[in-house]
């Protein structure tokens, strides 16, 4: 059934581009070549690293993010988007190694085509629809990255159609491969759909939603399943000068091995500000909850069942050309012991500066 | 024997360095000018309405066509311009008035092609018999970033009205206000192109092969 639906779903898409391929001609765009580079110094006052987010991990070390190249094209109607990474951050920092030789990593590689004004079809890997913060630092206000990040996914393979169904409204549904992976091995089960709404100008708000149907559990134990996640993520440019940010999610997945149920799940809010002093100048503030219940599975946290950590993380943006520099100071407390102190006992906290470059082109 | 002629004095003068000698004014004055010509030429002058904003406006003559003809011709070129059909395009039937939202995009300077951001604009367009006017109006700037998926996308939280997007918030402020010149420039070109060559004139220049089925065999 599934895969006749699937089937049914790509036969509509192919004879949707096969009526329109005749449609009128459009300017064709440029090649776009676009990427970055960065990198970072990081100490720990512990003495080791201690916060177990995605990227700048390594302690009193200048060390490397990723190379970032990105090409893409549109011609028409059609689009294409070729995004690949060299370095941690885009490889081994961020998703398990997809090549198995740690080599690079694919950000993007997708097809699209506007079917009509108002609807889209998009196809291949792409960065993930879900959450607030993304890879590439180009794009976010801190270089440190929150727990709902990294615990959420990173990029979707899959197939989905964008509707355009006013100017302030939109909605986004498809068919996903699992989490953070060029193949699916146990079906494309995985489902998602994304609001996006705009009550105002600069005030941007997307509800996510992802979920997948597979009950199976491997050999060992592991779930197959993704679990669910609902996400909501908004953003208000209130002046020139200030924006503020919000994510809020809830994850969960229930799955049965050896007889026993299994239920977990995390859910946090991250409240973001930034304040722009000049065109070369702002700083900016994440304030971060995270909860983990009955789940060890969760990324920094807790290496016991449930967990909580608090993050307060400031960062600089300095520069207005293509390099922006990032010095950061970051505080997380828990309730429980996840950390260690300066002696290498466990500890409640932690402490963290950090320096990244990134160069944008 | 050689050098004492007149002939070959004046042959040396001619192989010496061209800034040497009394032609070296002429010559520096007008090489400084080369130099300078593409400044002069990048100075580019906007013309503002009465309200300030940057507009660019004709009235064109064109003997012998009806408004109807025009404002059809006109329409025709604004459907195959706009982004969206239904949302961009509007077209008073009474008052012969058309208005459509129109885009182009502005490149950065250095690496590649990379879009810059986008500008929006209203066509405006009246017709009468054996006239029409445009107006092009209402620039807006809607700078670019690269989104989550690798594309570059419109920022529409910090777009400005093109009178404030000045040299103050962007070095290359010249170069793009170049760009912007030849984007317009164009679109009259293609307009006025496509409003010249209105359907009855192009049914003229097509060669119509006719063959004669009633002729015996």
């Amino acid at each position: 059934m599934k895969i006749k639906s699937i089937a049914l779903l790509f036969t509509l898409w192919i004879v949707a581009f096969t009526l329109q391929a005749q449609d009128e001609e459009k300017e064709e765009s440029p090649l776009v070549l676009s990427g970055s580079v960065d990198t970072y110094y990081k100490y720990d006052f512990s003495g080791e690293p201690n916060i177990g987010t995605s990227f700048g991990e390594d302690h009193n070390s200048v060390s490397l993010g990723m190379v970032n190249l990105i090409a893409s094209k549109e011609v028409g109607k059609v689009s294409f988007v070729g995004d690949i990474s060299f370095g941690p951050r885009g490889q081994t920092n961020t998703i398990p190694d997809a090549d198995g030789t740690g080599s690079f990593h694919i950000q993007n590689l997708y097809v699209s085509y506007a079917l009509s004004d108002a609807v889209s079809v998009t196809a291949g890997y792409m960065g993930t629809f879900v959450g607030y913060e993304v890879i590439s630092p180009t794009a976010n206000f801190n270089y440190s990255t929150s727990y709902l990040f990294t615990n959420g996914p990173f990029q979707n393979a899959g197939i989905k159609f964008d509707f355009a169904l006013a100017d302030n409204l939109g909605l986004m549904v498809g068919v996903f491969n699992d989490w953070n992976v060029y193949t699916d091995n146990n079906d494309l089960d995985d489902i998602g759909a994304q609001l996006s709404y705009s009550p105002t100008e600069g005030f941007d708000m997307y509800l996510n939603f992802i979920t997948s149907a597979n009950a199976d559990v491997s050999a060992d134990g592991d779930p197959l399943d993704n679990g669910t996640e609902i996400d909501l993520t908004a953003g208000y440019q209130i002046s020139s000068e200030l924006y503020v940010g919000l994510n809020a999610a809830n994850w969960s997945r229930e799955y049965s091995f050896g007889g026993t149920e299994v239920e977990e799940s995390f859910t946090g809010v991250a409240l973001y500000g930034n304040y722009a002093f000049s065109s070369d100048f702002a700083l900016g503030a994440r304030l971060e909850s995270f909860t983990t219940n009955n789940t060890t599975s969760t990324a920094g946290v807790s290496t016991e069942a449930d967990g909580d950590v608090f993050a307060v993380t400031i960062s600089g943006n300095v520069g207005s050309g293509p390099l922006k520099f990032i010095p950061e100071i970051r505080f997380d407390s828990s309730g429980q012991d996840i950390f260690v102190d300066g002696d290498g006992n466990p500890t409640g906290s932690a402490v963290q500066f950090l320096a990244g470059a990134v160069f944008s082109f | 024997m050689y050098g004492s002629t007149e002939h070959q004095k004046q042959n040396r003068h001619v192989a010496r360095p061209f800034f040497i000698g009394y032609k070296s004014k002429g010559a520096i004055i007008g090489f400084l000018a080369f130099l300078c010509f593409p400044k002069l030429q990048a100075q580019t002058t906007f013309s503002y309405n009465n309200q300030g904003k940057v507009t660019y406006t004709e009235v064109v003559d064109l003997a012998g066509m009806s408004e109807e003809v025009l404002m059809g011709s006109a329409l025709d070129f604004a459907r195959r311009k706009v982004e969206r059909k239904k949302k961009d395009l509007h077209y008073d039937e009474e008052s012969m008035v058309l208005r459509a939202k129109l885009t182009f995009l502005l490149y950065k300077k250095g690496f590649g092609r990379q879009p810059l951001g986008q500008v929006s604009y209203v066509m405006n367009l009246a017709a009468k018999p054996n006239r029409y006017r445009y107006i092009f109006t209402e620039f807006v700037f809607y700078p670019y970033e690269r989104n989550r998926y690798g594309k570059f996308d419109k920022v529409s939280s910090r777009r400005q009205a093109l009178e404030s997007f000045t040299a103050l918030a962007c070095k290359n402020w010249e170069s793009y206000c170049r760009q912007i010149d030849e984007q317009v420039k164009n679109t009259v070109f293609q307009l006025k192109l496509s409003i010249q060559q209105q359907p009855s004139e192009k049914e003229k220049n097509t060669i119509k092969k006719t063959v004669d089925t009633d002729k015996e065999w």
